[in-house]
């Protein structure tokens, strides 16, 4: 056996078996981003960190045609809440008010369960803050 | 003594091809690796069950598997879905039988490398006729030149163009190395099934250019086809890692590093020639967009057999003492194996590259200190844990193509108002995973490429198009609905719609036409579930 003929594959072994070892350590997942708190008059004075019906507000984000994206949290489970002025996406919402359209998706993971009851609490919170003009969200 | 007579041992094989065809049953029962395409083989062997003679001459149909499919795709999905890991499992002891007939040390190992290949055995349990190509491509090597019956087995190579095209030039490449004995009959062995073909197909079309006219896949991709204006063809680097480590972790390994590494027989050179041209025109041919060929990691499945003999033959070779050319081939290769490898890792994939180099290495390092059966003991290790390791390149898995399944069970199960209401949807799996009980009939929104490409291939002169239109209706990915015939007024008034992100969905969903007739009751990023809008006429 001649040195030559096992030593750079030798070396290679090694590189590889310790990056291999280096890289299956670090932490691959990635950084959520963080809360963002918009001024959201339609929904009053709601913000990321508050409770609705026992969910988190996680974040509110405003979208590109101006809805909101109201982030829902609970334990290990996340949906979107999507508020937009009604007439604004050309998808007719599941809730309504006289002015607002509601949609929801979203959901972390994407076979979570939402539980029975969560959106009709929540949804009858969101018209309590919208004040009067929400005149209470009906489904479609 | 066990591990040589493991790689010995012929009957070993069988064991393996048992062990692999039993697993590849348990996948199907649990539809691990459930695919539109592999519902697409099962589709085209039951339409031929019932219109044989249309589906036969409709090459998009790959006519030689769906033939044999097809009494077993009568029966049912689960029938034709155990039938077809049983013809994979097959092909691993034939191709044991081939590395012995080209004079192996360790023909097995050859056996393993094809067997453990997560790439090989999802394209079996998915149903996907790639690894139908691969089986065939082997049983004809194996009757010419195992069998030595040469007429029979260009007979089995001339079926491989119609079961998959990228192999087809294979079959070519052997004709034309065909040995002087053997030339004869190999050639007229070869012509008999496209001439009888192409013959009694210009009866049944009433045109004699009907093979030109109707070919087995659309030239190029259907006009203003959405998916392919997005699709730039080039594969990633981490993509490419990927793919080739499904197909076999010690990949490596079958890039000769000298004459000697790559086998003796003129067969196996050829196979390796092949395996070589395969890997560069199916990485291009994307950027090309001739036949509809995009970068599905499985069109690659070809090059395996040619893998699995020369990673056997290397193995062996490491007994050899390198000359200093091998030498600089074979730690060119390591480097580049370890630079691919970190170069993915440091893009946040899995370093699973760099985990398959590293294993590599140490066979190597193993074999060049003389101790090569030890050697052949670390690469069979490391090829048996391929499919744990290694399969996320294989894009064949059912939570990984079609992550929306689960979430569409959930929204529907969450919302009782939806249950035992007709479906209507474009995912084309969503029918075999949803218990009939509790929802109503699962109907498949047929996406305007795939008419296109059924109108395309069929005949509409000899009636061949409205008779496999009409053999289609009965069921493709649930109840069909074609474009035309897919409107909103047209829907039963509780239909529920449950719609997965495709940006070919406008072509047959127009937002004018459909967003207002449309409530919506949940949407993500993927999916939508909505139900028509209440009718004023019809009010529930």
């Amino acid at each position: 056996m001649k040195l030559i003929d096992t030593l750079p594959a030798a070396c290679v072994a090694v590189a590889c078996a310790v990056g291999a070892v280096v890289y299956a350590s670090r932490p691959r997942a990635k950084p959520e981003p963080p809360a963002v708190t918009i001024a959201a008059p339609e929904l009053g004075r709601l913000k990321a960190g508050d409770r609705i019906a026992g969910w988190n507000v996680a974040a509110m984000t405003r979208e590109k045609d101006g809805a909101i994206a109201v982030t829902m949290s609970r334990d290990a489970m996340e949906f979107t809440l999507t508020i937009a002025p009604l007439g604004l996406r050309a998808e007719n919402p599941p809730y309504a008010t006289k002015t607002h359209a509601m949609y929801y998706g979203h959901t972390k993971p994407p076979d979570a369960r939402i539980p029975d009851g969560a959106m009709r609490a929540i949804t009858a919170e969101l018209v309590r803050r919208m004040g009067p003009d929400g005149e209470g969200f009906r489904q479609q | 003594m066990i591990a040589k007579r493991l790689a010995e041992e012929p009957r070993a094989a069988w064991v393996l091809a048992a062990g692999f065809a039993l697993a590849g049953v348990v996948d199907v029962l649990f539809d691990r690796h459930l695919h539109d395409e592999g519902q697409l083989t099962y589709l085209f062997a039951r339409m031929t069950a019932d219109a044989p003679i249309d589906l036969l001459f409709l090459q998009k149909s790959r006519p030689p598997i769906s033939l044999v499919y097809a009494p077993f795709a009568a029966i049912g999905p689960g029938v034709f879905g155990v039938v077809h890991v049983i013809v994979a499992a097959t092909a691993i002891g034939l191709l044991a039988s081939i590395a012995r007939s080209l004079g192996h040390r360790w023909p097995n190992l050859a056996a393993l490398v094809l067997a453990a290949s997560p790439m090989y055995f999802a394209c079996a349990a998915a149903g996907v006729s790639n690894s139908d190509g691969v089986a065939v491509a082997i049983l004809g090597v194996w009757l010419w030149h195992v069998r030595k019956r040469p007429f029979a087995g260009a007979i089995v190579l001339s079926l491989v163009p119609w079961i998959r095209a990228e192999v087809a030039p294979l079959s070519l490449l052997l004709l034309v190395i065909a040995s002087r004995d053997d030339r004869r009959r190999a050639w007229s062995g070869a012509l008999v099934f496209p001439l009888v073909y192409a013959l009694v197909g210009a009866i049944v079309h009433r045109d004699p250019l009907w093979w030109a006219h109707y070919p087995p896949a659309l030239p190029e991709p259907m006009p203003g086809h959405p998916l392919w204006a997005q699709q730039d063809g080039r594969i990633t680097l981490a993509s490419l890692s990927a793919t080739m480590l499904a197909l076999s972790p010690v990949w490596l390994l079958a890039i000769p590093v000298d004459a000697a590494s790559a086998g003796r027989s003129r067969l196996q050179w050829t196979w390796l020639g092949f395996a070589a041209f395969e890997l560069g025109l199916l990485l291009a041919m994307p950027r090309w967009r001739v036949f509809n060929f995009d970068l599905s990691p499985r069109y690659l499945l070809g090059v395996l057999p040619a893998f699995a003999l020369v990673v056997s033959s290397r193995v062996e070779a490491l007994v050899e003492p390198p000359r200093n050319g091998t030498r600089v081939v074979e730690l060119s290769v390591l480097l580049g194996g370890a630079a691919i490898g970190f170069a993915v890792a440091a893009g946040g994939v899995h370093p699973a590259a760099l985990a398959a180099t590293a294993g590599v290495a140490i066979a190597i390092v193993v074999g060049r200190a003389g101790r090569v059966a030890s050697a052949a003991i670390v690469v069979a290790l490391l090829v048996a844990i391929g499919p744990l390791g290694f399969g996320d390149g294989t894009g064949l898995r059912r939570d990984r193509v079609a992550p929306e399944l689960a979430e569409i069970r959930t929204r529907l199960e969450e919302d009782p108002r939806l249950h035992g209401r007709p479906i209507f949807t474009n995912a084309p799996l969503l029918a075999s995973v949803l218990p009939i009980g509790p929802y109503g009939r699962v109907h498949y929104i047929v996406q305007a490429d795939q008419l296109h490409e059924i109108v395309t291939l069929t005949n509409p002169n000899n009636g061949q198009r409205e008779r496999v239109l009409a053999a289609m209706s009965q069921q493709m990915y649930g109840i069909p609905m074609l474009a035309d015939a897919f409107v909103p007024g047209d829907l039963p008034a509780d239909a529920v719609l449950v719609l997965v992100e495709d940006p070919r969905l406008e072509l047959v969903m127009p937002a004018q036409v459909w967003s207002k007739a449309l409530v919506v009751h949940s949407s993500s990023e993927r999916v939508r579930i909505a139900e028509l809008r209440p009718r004023k006429d019809a009010p529930r």
